[in-house]
This record gives structure tokens, C-alpha cells and sequence, in this order.
């Protein structure tokens, strides 16, 4: 009799599921087909991708377009400066923020709530805006065309500060009473307790920036020249506007430009959600 | 795992670096001359054959050709390296950038160092001797040449040729041999070469027109209409533009007069879509540069001798005007140290001797720069192969020599061109007619020149 | 004030050391990050405001005064105010697009199912594409001969389009490249406010009788308007912020009707070197921004549904 009921509550659950894996399959069906098109298009000939009908599957995939983006434009150069520049960028911005967050959650010393507020208002500032002045930096620095040029003018960030004090301001306030008893400083209570408890925070904080300092193209568009300095966002336009014609190869530049940061959000998935969940969507 | 340190550690000390260094550059002992430029494909190879036979003729400079997109590009880059390390010695730029860079007095003219080569007496450099400009393209020369001295250095010429598809004529009726030469005829064979199918849909039409305010140019200086005031801007500032004049609304309206009654395919802003479509016999003519004559003609092997090229059509009279010969020039960059602007001189001096550019032409289908380079061997054989090359050329050589064909000098000439390209957008796509379209464009254009000459003066 | 509660010299003296020892302790802390602020967000700002107020010559070389001139030329030019226009109706179309289908997404996968993992992840996958990844991927989409977008069109019966070449419809096919790349982290932040609804309150609903259907419309929806609105403001100031997908799709064209703001900024600046002009948009941009966060902050505090 149980068995029954179980069998059948079993039933009735898959077949209300089974719409909903429907639409599940369908929606991501949807969501993937610009990939999935540009997948297949990288392992097409040219001429294929000149006919029309379009083709979906690749009879005889082109694995040599994979080595032609590779080889004709100097992608592995690319790729290195935009992970040297995502580095230097994400390593920046955690080592300011947390600083920052720390002072802001932890110690108390003179305007400390105008500072916050002036922190907020550059999250109003919006950053193109500012190019103009920004790019005059650095060019009188005579910084273009380098490392520091694509990164200093991004090693801090407001929104990192405030995620992490959040995240900061949920630590037990008896752990800080705890250090000051302990004769702990502030450094040694940030390296030894702070960090090490706030690892999920930080995570965050690090897929998010290195994903927007890897992603981005105006800034790199405006502060490099010399093809060894771009970047690899840079990189697949340029390719685009050179090989007009050999739209495969360029697809594959593309993909190859898209692997790292697909990794990365797949690895830190849980990251993403769970990150924004800690109360920094409520603004 | 070494390597890739190694790889990294490279990079990063080549990135960090930089304290601003403003010595010349080295490279293996040599000076180091950073040349940017614009070519790509079948012509950046061409390049690298010239780079390479003047690295090995000498062993005190280096060239290095750095490929930085259009010259639209390449400009911009160049502005944004002012004052800094970045800046190359060379550049490879449009003609219509001439009123720009004499503006930023940042160039250093062949003009100069002409005269110093002269001057200098008993130079046992081995260099090729001090150039003498006689042999030199004429209409080039008048290009670029302000005030009586010589700007820039003509470097890769081009002009606008009417292709067409000699088995189609003959399909069609028409003498292949007498290709239009008037935008009137043009029309009336086009309506010739138009075939329906069975269900009235065109399958073929006249000629695919690819939209570029340079072809706009062109065919006003070809009816000997000015572009700008004060003599096209050379017998003064221009301050304003002219091209709103009847024989600029007369070619506005052909083109769209042609688009709307289907005798002409409107294939948007490349040129290549031009060729396609009378490649696939979509269309029978296309009036494009002689740029890409080259790599189309090479292209098609054999099958090219379908293909005729005739000189650019003329409005309605049956005069012969003339052509704009600006093409690209290099400009020699002074905020250099001398010793590279001296390498970058040598090098514009081997690259324009006659053999040397007779190679070119063969090579990309540019015109020689030098008159002589025409007879020289490679670029006779290629006339005999194909003989398009000597309708191109000829063009040149019957171009007349006058203030319409020497081409208009405005400092903000892309802001102009984006007006015209914008008012042929307009008459074949936004529905204006050519009368409003053009004096739309002039009031922009002119407005864009009154903010530039405000801001250099 | 009486003797007893007024800080005596001696400790007035020590109140300020202390606050001097906390200012000194805390700076180095601070100063890292508004040392960079400084440099890179508000001298900026100023300078910006500073330019407009000269035009340049195109070298860089020369500024001269001219007051408000270019300020008036900006708010009065009808070039600049097109593309206001522009911008606003591409956040229109962003938004509304990124919104909806983020919110559909975060609902579709808000629940336990076997496998449930795997969707959320390719739902919200689309935030690895960068701009310049995801309008190359989308030209060739486009592409009105051989594009598979006009051929699925044409499949079932609807007209195709010239994508990017007609003036009616390229902001449209900017939109759609924008919104596909949006629409991973609009998830993911919808996601994130749908978790954060407590149980009880579908507890208290599903006791009171309400079926699936009324608890979306009257527990979800509501508990989840701060989200959504915080997503909206966010996508339109991103959608005022665009540029990338422009420059390579169209490059402002055909006619202007694809050129942001950003781009506006971009093409007179870089392009036709007019950088005092650029600047005085930019403070215009800057304004509206400024007025979007402002708008967001006072609504957050209005018209959300408390719990």
C-alpha cells in the first residue's frame, strides 16, 4: 500500500517535472545557440560559412583555424598581456579594498563615515566619462603601451570595499576584543583573523574582478599601439577588422578568447550567486 | 615550466619598462626606425620585400613595419603618441590627412632634407644619390606639395577604374572594346545589360556601387569642379566646402536614380562587395580603386581576361578631366631623434627608386611613384599579362595638371567625408533628395572646418 | 559647562592625540585606495568640466577659453540630443530585455530538481563574454545573406531584416547582442534576491490557499522588487555606459541611429580630435548618471515592498 503511494507520488512528480525539464532544455537550447553557431562555424572552410543555407554541424571540422588565429595574429602574446593586466588588476584591487573594508569595519578614526560615502559616490562617477583626462594621465606619464598604463588606474575599487565590509561586518565583534586582549596590531588581526574567515568573500571579489579587467576593451582600446601590447579583447576586433574575409578563423580567435573566462565561471559558480547573496544586492 | 618564467619575465621587464627613454632606439647594433603602416595582405608582403632589400643594402638603420590598422587608425594612435615613446619615426598616411599634420608641425618634409642632401658635399655613405625630383610622379608631386615644398612623400598611388565585364557586353550587344565613358552612357548600357528571370526578379544588373566619399571626390575633380574654397584650399585656408555645386547634386542624383530603378546594386561601404558581385555576375561593372586590381586580377588566374578596365566615367561631357593622384604618402616624424628621421629618409629614398617601385606596382597594383618605373621590367611584362594595368595607367598619364586634380586641403577632412558618406546614406537609404542631402552635408562639413581653423590658429 | 563634564586641558590634549594616533593608524589603510580615487575619479571629473570650458586644437598642444559656448553647443546640437535619444531607447530595449528574460531564468531555475545545478550554470554562463566576444560572435549571427538569425527568421515566416545596415532595426540587433550578454548576471543577481525570500512567507501563503500562480504574483514578485529594481538602474546605467559593442558592430551607424553617448564621446575625442568639445558631453553624461544613481537610491528607500 505504502509502496504504492510512494510509486505513484513518484509519477506524479516526474510528470509535473517533465514540462518543466521541457522548458529547462529549451531556454538553455536558446541561451547556447550563439555559442554553440559560433562552435561550429570556427571548424568550418570558409566557403561554407559563405552559403547559404547556414550549415549547423561541421562535416569535416578545420582544427588548422584554431592554429591559424593562433599562429597569424600573435594571440599567445594577447592572451599573456590580458593575464598579466587581470592579474596585476584583481591582485590590486583585493590587496585596496581589503585594506580599506578593514578600516572602515574595524577602526574608528576621524571622517570615517564621510570617507565611506566619498568612497560610495565613485560608484556614481560613471568611468567613461572620464576617459578623456584619464587617457591624459597617462600619456603624460608617458605610460602608453605598458603594463601600468592598462592597470593602475584601476587598482582600487569602491564596489570591492563595500562587498567586503559587508561581508566584514558580519564577523563577531568579540574576535576583535579578543585581538586587542591578545596584544594583536591591526595588520596581524586582519592577516591572521579577517582573512582567513572572509575566503568566501574574497573568492568573489577575485572572479569578479579578474573577469571585468579580462573583459575590458575601451581602456586597452585607448592606451595601447603596439600589437605586442594588446590585449586579447583587443586582439579578436583587430583580427576581425583585418581578416573580413576569413570569418572562421576569426571565430576561432574568438572562442579561444572566450575559454579562460568560461572556465572561470564555471569552476567559481557557486562564487557568483552565493557571493552576491551576502546582502550586497540590497544597494 | 623555465621557459615559460623566462617567457613571463621578459615580458613583464619589456611591459614595466620605460622610464621615458627619448634616445634612439637599437636593435642588433642597427637604429631602429618604426614605420607604421596600413597594408595588409598581398601588399603588407610587398612592403616586407621592400623593408628587407633596404636592411640588406646598408647596415646602419633598421626598419621595423608595424601594421596599425586603417589610416583612420593609424592616425588616431598617432595623435595619442604625441609626446610620448610610442611615437613611431614613419607613418604611412591618407592624403586628405596633408592640411593635418603640416598643421601639427610634427613632420619633418622631404622638402628639408632634400635640400640638405644637396648641400652636403663629398658624403661617402654609399646611399643612393640625392633625389631628384624630375622623374618623380607629376600629379603626386602637386598633391603634396604646399607653399612650394614638398610635405610628404608619395609612397602608394591609386585611382578609381571602371570594371566591367567584357562577356557580358557581348552577351548584351555592346562592344566590348567601348566600355561607357560618361555617366549617361553608363546608365543607358546598364539598362542593356539588365536580365530579369521568369518571375521579373533581376539577376543581373549594370554595376555595383560600393559608397565612399573618395569616389565622390574623384568624379567632381574629374568634371573639374573645386571640393573647397580659396582654390581647394591651396591658394588659401579653405574655409569653407563647395562640393554643393550642380555637378556634385548631378552625381548624387545619378547614383540614386540608378539604386531606385535597379539598373545599380547599393552594396553598402566595402568595395569588396563591388567585386564580388560582378565576380558572381551579379552585376556587370563596379567603379573601384586600382588598389586591389592586383590581388582581384591575380585572384582570378586565367578567367581575369573577362574583366576590362577603363578610365572613370565624366559626368555628361565628353571632356577628359583629370584624377586625384593623393593615394598614401609617408611622413617623416621630427619629434624623433635626427639620427632615425635621417634612416627614415634613406629608406623613403630607396623605396622610390624606379626599380624598386617597379616591383611594387607589380606587386600590389599600386602606380609607380616614378614616371620611369612604367617601362621597367616587371611592370611591362605585367602590362602585357594584363592589360587593365595600361587603361590604369594611362588614366594617369592623360590626367590634366589643374587645381581640380591637385585635390582639396581641409584640416578635418574625415569629418568632411563622414558628411558626404552620411548624404549618400541619406539619398539611397533615408529618402532625402540630393539637394537636401548635399546641403545638409556642406553646412557640417563647413561647420567642422570653422571649429578646426578656430583651434590651430 | 560644568567643571566636572568639560575635558580638562591635559585631557583634551590626550583626546587629540588619540584621535591623531587613530588617523595616523588608520591611513595607511585608506590611503592606497583614495590616493587612486583621487587621481583617477575625481581630478578626472574636474578636469573634464575644466576642458569644456576650452576648445583645443587637435594636437594637444593649446587650450582656449570659450565659456559655456561648447556646453550650449552640446545641449543644443540635435547630433547630441540624437543620441541621447539613442541611448535612452537602447536602455529601454536593454533593460526591459535583460530584466525579463533574467528574471524568467532565475524563476525557471529557483527550485529542486534533479540536474537543477547544470542549468543554472549555462543560464548564467553568458557573464564570461566579454563585448568584444560576444558582437563578433553575433556579426556573423547577423549577417543578412548568410546569417543563421535571418535564416530561423525566414523559417518561421517572419521578415528578415538588414541587421545591421538598416537604421530601424541596427540598435535592435545591438540590443539583442547586449542583452545575451547580460542576461547571465541579471540572473545570477535575480537568483540571489529569489534566495533571499524567506520560506515563511510561502509557508504562510501555501496556508492560506494560494496556488502556485498567486504565490509568484503575490509573495515573489513583491519581495522582489528591490532586486529587480536595483537590476533595472543597473542596466540602464550600463546601457549609458556601452560602447565595445559599437565600435565593432557599427561604429555609430548607419545614419547615427546606433551612436551612445560613449561613443559620441569616443568619436569626438579620438577621432575628430575635438577634445574640449568630447569633454563638455562627458559632464553631460556624468549628470545623467549622476541623476540615474540618484534615482535609484531614493526609490530603493519609496516604493519597495517591505517584509
Amino acid at each position: 500500500m505504502r509502496r504504492q503511494k510512494k510509486l505513484r507520488r513518484a509519477a506524479v512528480r516526474a510528470a509535473v517535472s517533465v514540462p518543466m525539464y521541457v522548458l529547462l532544455v529549451v531556454s538553455a537550447a536558446v541561451i547556447l545557440f550563439p555559442l554553440y553557431m559560433t562552435g561550429v562555424d570556427s571548424l568550418q572552410p570558409i566557403s561554407k560559412l559563405l552559403t547559404y543555407p547556414p550549415d549547423f554541424w561541421p562535416e569535416h571540422p578545420h582544427w588548422s583555424n584554431y592554429r591559424s588565429a593562433m599562429t597569424d595574429i600573435p594571440m599567445p602574446r594577447y592572451m599573456l598581456n590580458s593575464l598579466i593586466m587581470a592579474t596585476v588588476v584583481t591582485v590590486g584591487q583585493i590587496l585596496t579594498s581589503t585594506l580599506a573594508a578593514y578600516a572602515f569595519s574595524f577602526m574608528r578614526f576621524p571622517f570615517r563615515n564621510a570617507l565611506f560615502f566619498i568612497f560610495l559616490s565613485t560608484m556614481m562617477v560613471p568611468w567613461e566619462a572620464s576617459i578623456i583626462p584619464n587617457f591624459q594621465i597617462i600619456q603624460r606619464l608617458d605610460w602608453i603601451d605598458t603594463y601600468q598604463g592598462l592597470t593602475v588606474p584601476f587598482l582600487a575599487t569602491a564596489f570591492g570595499t563595500f562587498l567586503l565590509r559587508q561581508h566584514f561586518m558580519t564577523l563577531p565583534r568579540e574576535l576583535k576584543d579578543a585581538a586587542d586582549i591578545d596584544g594583536y596590531g591591526d595588520l596581524r588581526f586582519l592577516l591572521r583573523v579577517v582573512i582567513p574567515l572572509s575566503r568566501a568573500a574574497l573568492a568573489t571579489l577575485a572572479v569578479f574582478s579578474f573577469l571585468q579587467a579580462w573583459n575590458q576593451y575601451l581602456w586597452p582600446l585607448l592606451v595601447t599601439n603596439d600589437p605586442n601590447m594588446r590585449t586579447v579583447q583587443i586582439g579578436i576586433a583587430s583580427l576581425q577588422d583585418q581578416e573580413v574575409q576569413r570569418t572562421n578563423v576569426v571565430l576561432a580567435g574568438t572562442v579561444i578568447a572566450l575559454l579562460p573566462m568560461l572556465f572561470l565561471v564555471i569552476a567559481f559558480q557557486r562564487f557568483l550567486v552565493r557571493g552576491l547573496t551576502a546582502g550586497a544586492v540590497k544597494g | 615550466m623555465r621557459r615559460l618564467a623566462l617567457l613571463l619575465l621578459v615580458a613583464l621587464t619589456a611591459g614595466f619598462a620605460g622610464c621615458a627613454d627619448r634616445g634612439p632606439r637599437y636593435a642588433d647594433g642597427r637604429v631602429e626606425v618604426r614605420f607604421w603602416h596600413s597594408m595588409t595582405g598581398v601588399n603588407s608582403n610587398a612592403l616586407q620585400k621592400i623593408v628587407d632589400g633596404f636592411d640588406a643594402s646598408q647596415d646602419r638603420y633598421k626598419i621595423v613595419p608595424i601594421y596599425q590598422g586603417g589610416y583612420p587608425d593609424s592616425l588616431k594612435k598617432l595623435v595619442a603618441s604625441f609626446g610620448t615613446r610610442a611615437m613611431p619615426a614613419m607613418i604611412q598616411l591618407d592624403d586628405i590627412e596633408l592640411r593635418f599634420m603640416v598643421d601639427s608641425a610634427a613632420t619633418a618634409p622631404p622638402q628639408d632634407f632634400i635640400e640638405r642632401d644637396a648641400a652636403a658635399t663629398g658624403t661617402s655613405e654609399g646611399y643612393p644619390a640625392p633625389v631628384d625630383l624630375s622623374d618623380f610622379e607629376p600629379r603626386a608631386l602637386d598633391y603634396y606639395t604646399l607653399d612650394g615644398r614638398l610635405r610628404a612623400m608619395p609612397f602608394n598611388l591609386s585611382g578609381l577604374v571602371l570594371y566591367y565585364d567584357r562577356d557580358a557586353f557581348k552577351d548584351a550587344g555592346l562592344d566590348p572594346d567601348k566600355p561607357p565613358t560618361t555617366l549617361e552612357e553608363l546608365r543607358a548600357d546598364s539598362e542593356k545589360l539588365l536580365k530579369r528571370d521568369s518571375s521579373g526578379a533581376i539577376t543581373r544588373n549594370g554595376i555595383a556601387l560600393s559608397i565612399d566619399a573618395w569616389k565622390f571626390e574623384q568624379m567632381l575633380a574629374k568634371q573639374g569642379a573645386l571640393y573647397a574654397n580659396n582654390g581647394n584650399g591651396r591658394e588659401g585656408l579653405a574655409t569653407q566646402v563647395v562640393f554643393d555645386s550642380p555637378q556634385g547634386e548631378a552625381i548624387l542624383a545619378w547614383w540614386q536614380e540608378m539604386v531606385r530603378s535597379g539598373l545599380a546594386t547599393n552594396v553598402g561601404r566595402q568595395g569588396l562587395q563591388a567585386f564580388l558581385s560582378i565576380i558572381t555576375g551579379k552585376s556587370t561593372m563596379a567603379i573601384e580603386s586600382t588598389a586591389s586590381m592586383r590581388t582581384i586580377l591575380s585572384a582570378l588566374g586565367p578567367a581575369s581576361a573577362r574583366f576590362g578596365a577603363a578610365p572613370m566615367p565624366s559626368l555628361a561631357s565628353k571632356e577628359e578631366g583629370g584624377i586625384v593622384l593623393g593615394g598614401a604618402a609617408v611622413w617623416i616624424m621630427s619629434e624623433r631623434p635626427d639620427i632615425e628621421q635621417r634612416g627614415a629618409w634613406e629608406f623613403l629614398k630607396y623605396a622610390t627608386q624606379p626599380q624598386v617601385q617597379a616591383q611594387w606596382h607589380v606587386d600590389t597594383g599600386y602606380f609607380p611613384v616614378r614616371v620611369s618605373s612604367w617601362d621597367l621590367e616587371p611592370a611591362a611584362s605585367l602590362h602585357r599579362d594584363f592589360p587593365q594595368f595600361t587603361a590604369a595607367r594611362d588614366q594617369v598619364l592623360r590626367s590634366p595638371q589643374n587645381i581640380a586634380t591637385a585635390g582639396a586641403v581641409i584640416g578635418p577632412f574625415t569629418q568632411v567625408r563622414e558628411a558626404i558618406e552620411t548624404a549618400f546614406e541619406q539619398v539611397l537609404v533615408g529618402g532625402e533628395t540630393p539637394r537636401q542631402a548635399l546641403d545638409r552635408a556642406a553646412r557640417d562639413a563647413t561647420r567642422a572646418i570653422a571649429r578646426y581653423n578656430r583651434s590651430v590658429e | 559647562m560644568s567643571i566636572a563634564s568639560a575635558p580638562r586641558p591635559r585631557e583634551r590634549r590626550r583626546g587629540r592625540a588619540k584621535v591623531v594616533r587613530e588617523a595616523v593608524a588608520a591611513s595607511p589603510f585608506v590611503l592606497p585606495s583614495l590616493g587612486l580615487f583621487s587621481l583617477f575619479v575625481f581630478y578626472p571629473l574636474v578636469r573634464s568640466i575644466w576642458l569644456g570650458f576650452h576648445a583645443t586644437d587637435p594636437f594637444g598642444r593649446r587650450e582656449v577659453w570659450v565659456g559655456i559656448a561648447q556646453y550650449r553647443d552640446v545641449l543644443t546640437s540635435s547630433d547630441f540630443r540624437y543620441s541621447l535619444f539613442v541611448t535612452g531607447q537602447f536602455a529601454l530595449y536593454t533593460v526591459i530585455g535583460s530584466t525579463a528574460i533574467g528574471l524568467y531564468l532565475a524563476l525557471l531555475v529557483h527550485r529542486r530538481l534533479p540536474g537543477i545545478l547544470l542549468f543554472r550554470t549555462v543560464y548564467t554562463s553568458t557573464v564570461a563574454s566579454s563585448v568584444a566576444v560576444s558582437s563578433v560572435m553575433w556579426l556573423l549571427l547577423l549577417n543578412p545573406g548568410v546569417g543563421v538569425l535571418n535564416y530561423l527568421i525566414g523559417k518561421g515566416g517572419l521578415p528578415t531584416a538588414n541587421w545591421l545596415t538598416d537604421p530601424k532595426w541596427a540598435l535592435v540587433a545591438i540590443a539583442m547582442t547586449t542583452v545575451w550578454m547580460n542576461v547571465g548576471l541579471a540572473t545570477i543577481v535575480i537568483l540571489a534576491g529569489l534566495q533571499n525570500i524567506p520560506e515563511q512567507l510561502y509557508e504562510s501563503a501555501r496556508v492560506d490557499g494560494a496556488r502556485p500562480w498567486d504565490q509568484l504574483l503575490h509573495v515573489t514578485l513583491p519581495a522582489l522588487s528591490p532586486t529587480l529594481l536595483f537590476v533595472s538602474v543597473v542596466g540602464v546605467i550600463f546601457a549609458f555606459e556601452s560602447f565595445g559593442q559599437i565600435d565593432i558592430l557599427t561604429k555609430g551607424g548607419p545614419l547615427n541611429s546606433t551612436t551612445v553617448i560613449v561613443y559620441s564621446i569616443y568619436r569626438e575625442a579620438f577621432l575628430h580630435y575635438n577634445v574640449g568639445l568630447a569633454s563638455a558631453q562627458a559632464v553631460v553624461l556624468f549628470v545623467i548618471v549622476l541623476l540615474l544613481t540618484g534615482v535609484q537610491f531614493l526609490a530603493a528607500q519609496r516604493w519597495v515592498f517591505y517584509r
